[in-house]
């Protein structure tokens, strides 16, 4: 049984290495959530039919001529050599250690770079430290690359190393990335000149990972010294480019890092960041050539950029989940045949074909994607459609007459929405009457922190790393229910070990499959109804190339690699 | 003259009071926690979020925290904001150019629509041209300006091309032709209105006594519309427009989302919805000042046109 | 005929202005024929509703022409038709050669522009003169009237005078420009008693020193014989007599003449009570057939409801519509009924 009182610290030592992603996740959700929720706002004129439909007749796909507006905008950017990008929203400030969404992200991970990055597939690869060594499970070190500077010429050391991560652990500074350290209990200490030791109190299979996204991102101690708390105002680091100007609200300009420790690199001269709150402007813009790259693409209006002439919808799948959760600790939903039963009873593959559609893949009855390490997709199938098999469970179960239940779900949301009252209707053949509660997203958070839903709610989730774990830790193992974001209740103690278990291993392919295990435990335990893994989506035009996008598109240094096609 | 001004610049301040004081409690009384928003994310370490309350004095009680607030203000220290911990007054600062321009741009655009149109209209009354005038502005105050704003952005953006729709501009020429398409559509809400006062007002100046000694003195309809008609028309307009801009301030918010135009309206807003407390009690005062100043400047405009006010009452 | 009356300065022929309405056309003005001879002050009296304010206003063509509209008849001015004229040539005349004051000098002047800017603007219109001239010319003009520091009057707001010096600057606006005919609606009905003897002996002196004409609009039968050389009487839309005053006040030749005397408080016996005309004006959507006064008419006969009486001459300059006026026995019996009131 879950024990909501037990207290935070005991779970912290109770659960050795548990919750890393949540952070990233909730705030990844939040950021999601924030931006669908402003978006839906403008639904009445932007959504579904509206300014979709508006665009196919106002010569969507079939526009041939990149006619230009006095003088040509991008014609100008390319002599210029400068790259526009439409951020989703606005960014709160450009230091690493408050760097934890999709629009502060995208502009500081050109500004500043971590010890080590995330490659196209995943993987880890070198940055700031050149090599780096898990001694062993609990410590790591990091081999400083020689002779790199930060743009104002001074040299990168280990003391701006720690200073950096100190700064991210900083409580003045309230950063949401503290967890990746605190979590573990790291220590982190300067061996040598050119080598940086961090020790963890307690062994995490995933703390590997932290210093590739921006809480490993090293920033000069002068600066953090300089200017304290308005440092969010002065960002300084290594990377391609530095800060320019600044125009609060509408736009963050770059220029390129003279000092670079690249050669080559980057190949454009500035980059500019518009923030273009309104999904139909974003796109509009990408079509002018007034933005050659954006993302958070309105579901509607995906088909007409796909066929914009002067782009390329680059599309993967994330490290995400969007499903419903089900209160597995309360009746009538503690009952594992009746979460079966509801599962049959709904048309998986028919939400996919005609709610969710190109946005996502369908999942096979498990929070991991395909494509993520760890996955156990390949043994798993999604819950077939079977109405006769529902009906039986329900039968066979405590409540075979039927009964209420609410669904709680974040409006306005084309996707979210319709899936809900998709999900309601298909309910009431096995006789549960489902109440579709639809909230402003400022009342989820709430709902979810309090743990006092009932029923069903809808629940979005993506990793911070690269790995299964990131995404079962935090929803699955026991003692992160809620304010964590284990939202289903779910405790499962064979899961549990499996799970912290994984936390230790140090052999990779052994960790796997006890990650492939707790998966199948908890497809056979259906808390939760598994829609799909939403894609992420970043169109660009087509004169540029350089960049793959990744799942992890929010650590990428995009900037350092972008260039003209043909150049 | 110099009387009424001074009388209302005292006014200044017991009204502002008023407003920042029920702005301050509202706010309060919202729920959801600043704290927790500041950092941002639902796992911070409780010691983490007691410094946080300690920092903002979030843990004091409410009057006491107002206090604190009044006290600052006194000072011309509109504090710091919670999210971005820049201060207040620079954070207005920068957005403020945007802002003023748009709406200025907006107010300009919207007279030179609404005036005309409404004057053709009362003139021509109970012609077609009325009736087209008329449903134009009928049009005009029932779309929601984001509607008309997103109409804007796909007819001359997505489909001709002619004008950009992102953004501000650099300044000069560049921004006039960025602001053209967000002004517009604010002005054309904002000319629905005029239009219609335009119009009430000129018929019924058009139907007083004086305008007939005019036209018996043989003075042409140019001079006997313009010249006598339209200035005794002008109270009702000046009071209407007056409005108006005051509400461009921060209701020009929509606008500058969907324009990607960063403004006083969107920095209000995002404050409530991050529970961004100095931010929003801030910028609320400074509103509520252009605002009260705006209707000072109102007041002064009738006395301009109006002897009657000017010098007091009638024979 | 005098060899002035032979060349009128107006010369109102016929003249039919009709209203459309919801309720069918209003016939304000059906069938009015006046004269008025250079120099010559003509009363034009009448109930309210009789239609005189319309006949002045369409003199100039000051008439809406959307409700009301010129159906019949002219108006010819030192024998020019003025409805053959294009609008801009009207607007040459008004102001100019026919000039008009109006009734409520508040709301006839325009409170946001002082009196000395709206004369000027008369001025300015019609003559050839800079703003300075024009200036000097009002401020001459405010002495002629009668306004007292006419300098410093120049500068005030209508609001800031009394209703006497605001009539006196309409007055002085209307001869800025040395009009030939000045038509006054009831000029004195909103002012003070007192102030509208001033006006009305300031009005005859004008009228002697510049030898204009005028035609004066008045429901006001003491006003009539204070200022005026002739009067012609109007009842729903027509005219019914006219008369050189001391005729028509000695020898009324039509009912309704005989009965607005009678309705007159007399200085003479003020214990005498004044005979109100039994019945009220008719509906100008529907008039009556024949003769329009005949529902009212004491001496109504057979043939004044089926026939139209036509304004004829009875006695050199002495015209009157009633199908009897002119026969002895009318006469006697007008007469009559005036001595009873009496």
């Amino acid at each position: 049984m879950s024990d909501r009182s037990r207290n935070r610290d005991d779970a912290k030592k109770a659960d050795p290495g548990a919750t890393f992603d949540i952070q990233m996740a909730a705030y990844l959700r939040q950021m999601r959530d924030h931006s669908f929720h402003r978006r839906g706002l403008f639904r009445l004129a932007a959504g579904s039919a509206g300014a979709a439909a508006l665009m196919t007749a106002l010569g969507g796909p079939a526009e041939a001529s990149r006619k230009q507006f006095l003088p040509g905008v991008w014609a100008l950017r390319q002599e210029e050599k400068t790259v526009t990008f439409g951020l989703e929203g606005d960014v709160r400030g450009l230091e690493p250690a408050l760097s934890y969404d999709f629009t502060a992200n995208p502009v500081v991970c050109q500004i500043s770079e971590g010890l080590l990055a995330f490659d196209a597939m995943g993987e880890l690869v070198p940055m700031l430290a050149e090599t780096w060594e898990q001694v062993d499970e609990l410590t790591y070190t990091y081999t400083l690359r020689q002779g790199v500077k930060f743009s104002d010429g001074s040299p990168v050391t280990v003391e701006d190393v720690v200073a950096s991560i100190a700064r991210v652990r900083d409580p003045e500074v309230a950063g949401p990335l503290a967890w990746m350290y605190d979590t573990p209990g790291a220590t982190v200490e300067a061996v040598d000149d050119m080598t940086v030791k961090i020790t963890l109190a307690t062994p995490s299979a995933l703390f590997r990972y932290v210093v590739a996204t921006t809480a490993g991102h090293v920033i000069p101690k002068a600066q953090i010294e300089k200017f304290g708390l308005d440092l969010l105002a002065n960002p300084m680091g290594s990377g391609p480019f530095m800060l320019t100007s600044w125009d609060a609200g509408s736009q963050i300009a770059l220029e390129r890092n003279p000092n670079y420790w690249q050669e080559g690199k980057p190949y454009f001269d500035k980059l500019v960041f518009k923030i273009v709150e309104e999904g139909t402007t974003r796109v509009t813009g990408l079509k002018n050539d007034e933005l050659q790259i954006i993302t958070n693409v309105p579901p509607d209006q995906i088909e007409i950029t796909k066929g914009f002439e002067n782009v390329n919808f680059y599309a993967v799948v994330g490290y995400t989940i969007n499903g419903l959760v089900m209160r597995t600790d309360q009746p009538p939903l503690d009952d594992v045949n009746v979460r079966k039963a509801i599962c049959h009873a709904i048309d998986l593959q028919a939400i996919m074909d005609s709610l969710v559609k190109d946005t996502g893949v369908l999942s096979r009855n498990t929070a991991v994607p395909p494509d993520m390490p760890g996955s156990a997709a390949a043994e798993l199938e999604a819950v077939p459609y079977d109405l006769a098999k529902a009906k039986e469970l329900m039968a066979a179960s405590k409540t075979p007459e039927g009964f209420k239940i609410e669904l709680a779900v974040v409006a306005p949301n084309d996707i979210w929405v319709p899936q809900a009252i998709a999900v309601q209707e298909a309910l009431k053949e096995l006789n549960i009457e489902v109440e579709v509660v639809q909230m402003p997203y400022a009342d989820m958070i709430t709902l979810q922190q309090s743990g006092e839903y009932t029923g069903l709610m809808s629940f979005q989730w993506g990793s911070d790393f690269p790995d299964a774990a990131g995404n079962l830790i935090p929803l699955f193992l026991s003692s992160n229910i809620p304010p964590q974001n284990n939202h289903a209740f779910y405790t499962n103690p064979a899961v549990d070990a499996l799970l912290n278990d994984a936390e230790k291993e140090l052999d990779q392919e052994t960790r796997k499959q006890m990650l492939i295990d707790a998966q199948k435990l908890i497809s056979d335990d259906q808390p939760w109804i598994f829609f799909e893994h939403f894609k992420w989506f970043m169109p660009m035009n087509k004169d540029l190339t350089g960049y793959t996008l990744s799942a992890l598109w929010y650590w990428d240094c995009f900037g350092r690699d972008l260039k003209p096609a043909g150049a | 003259m110099a009387r009424l001004i001074a009388t209302r610049l005292l006014t200044l301040i017991p009204m502002m009071l008023i407003i920042t004081t029920i702005v301050f409690f509202l706010v309060h009384m919202i729920p959801g926690d600043p704290a927790r928003l500041m950092a941002g994310g639902t796992r911070v370490s409780p010691a983490n979020l007691a410094k946080i309350r300690e920092t903002y004095n979030l843990d004091k009680p409410v009057v006491t925290q107002y206090g604190l607030w009044l006290s600052d203000l006194a000072k011309g220290d509109l504090g710091r904001s919670f999210r971005q911990r820049r201060e207040v007054t620079d954070l207005i600062v920068e957005r403020l150019p945007v802002t003023v321009k748009l709406a200025s741009f907006s107010f300009l655009l919207s007279l030179a629509i609404a005036i005309p149109l409404g004057i053709l209209a009362a003139v021509k009354r109970n012609t077609w041209i009325d009736l087209v005038a008329t449903a134009f502005a009928l049009v005009g105050a029932s779309s929601p300006v984001f509607f008309t704003g997103i109409l804007m952005i796909l007819l001359f953006s997505f489909k001709l091309q002619w004008l950009p729709s992102i953004g501000p501009g650099e300044g000069g020429w560049d921004t006039v032709v960025h602001l053209f398409l967000p002004s517009l559509a604010l002005g054309i809400s904002l000319a629905a209105i005029t239009t219609r006062i335009t119009r009430s007002a000129m018929v019924e100046a058009l139907t007083q006594d004086y305008i007939e000694t005019a036209r018996a003195k043989g003075l042409s309809s140019r001079s006997v519309v313009f010249k006598h008609a339209f200035r005794n028309a002008l109270v009702p307009i000046v009071t209407v427009a007056g409005l108006q801009f005051g509400f461009l301030l921060v209701g020009s918010v929509l606008v500058e989302q969907v324009f990607g135009l960063g403004g006083l309206g969107s920095l209000l807003i995002e404050a409530v919805q991050v529970r961004d407390y100095p931010v929003v009690q801030g910028a609320t005062v400074f509103i509520a000042a252009l605002f009260i100043l705006i209707n000072l400047a109102v007041d002064v405009a009738y006395g301009v046109i109006d002897p009657r006010v000017r010098y007091g009452g009638g024979a | 005929m005098t060899d002035r009356q032979q060349h009128p300065v107006l010369a109102i022929e016929d003249l039919r202005i009709w209203f459309k309405t919801r309720a069918g056309d209003v016939k304000a003005v059906d069938g009015v024929t006046l004269t008025i001879a250079p120099g010559e002050v003509v009363g034009l009296v009448g109930e309210s509703g009789s239609g005189k304010s319309v006949t002045a206003r369409s003199i100039m063509r000051l008439v809406p022409a959307p409700p009301g509209r010129h159906v019949g008849g002219a108006v010819r001015f030192r024998g020019q038709d003025l409805y053959a004229l294009s609008e801009g040539e009207m607007q040459d005349l008004r102001g100019g050669r026919i000039a008009m004051i109006f009734q409520d000098p508040m709301t006839f002047l325009n409170p946001l522009y002082t009196v000395g800017d709206q004369v000027s603007e008369a001025i300015l219109r019609h003559q050839h003169a800079d703003r300075k001239k024009a200036r000097q010319q009002v401020i001459d003009l405010f002495r002629t009237v009668g306004i007292p520091n006419a300098e410093e009057r120049f500068d005030a707001y209508p609001h800031q005078l009394s209703g006497g010096l605001r009539q006196r600057v309409m007055i002085a606006m209307a001869l800025s420009s040395r009009p030939d005919l000045l038509i006054a609606d009831e000029p004195t009905t909103a002012l003070d008693v007192t102030i509208q003897a001033q006006i009305l002996v300031l009005l005859r002196q004008l009228q002697a020193e510049t030898g204009m004409s005028v035609l004066l609009i008045t429901h006001d039968l003491g006003v009539v014989a204070e200022m005026c050389d002739s009067v012609a009487v109007m009842y729903a839309g027509q005219i019914v007599e006219q008369a050189p005053v001391e005729i028509l006040f000695a020898n009324p030749a039509h009912p309704y003449t005989a009965g607005l005397m009678a309705a007159i408080p007399r200085a003479d016996d003020p214990n005498a009570a004044p005979l109100p005309i039994p019945g009220a004006p008719p509906d100008m959507a529907r008039p009556p057939a024949g003769c329009r006064f005949n529902p009212r008419c004491p001496w109504a006969q057979e043939i004044c409801r089926t026939d139209v009486p036509t304004l004829r001459d009875i006695a050199p300059n002495h015209r009157s519509a009633c199908h009897f006026a002119g026969s002895q026995v009318f006469d006697w019996a007008i007469l009559s009924a005036l001595e009873a009131g009496r």
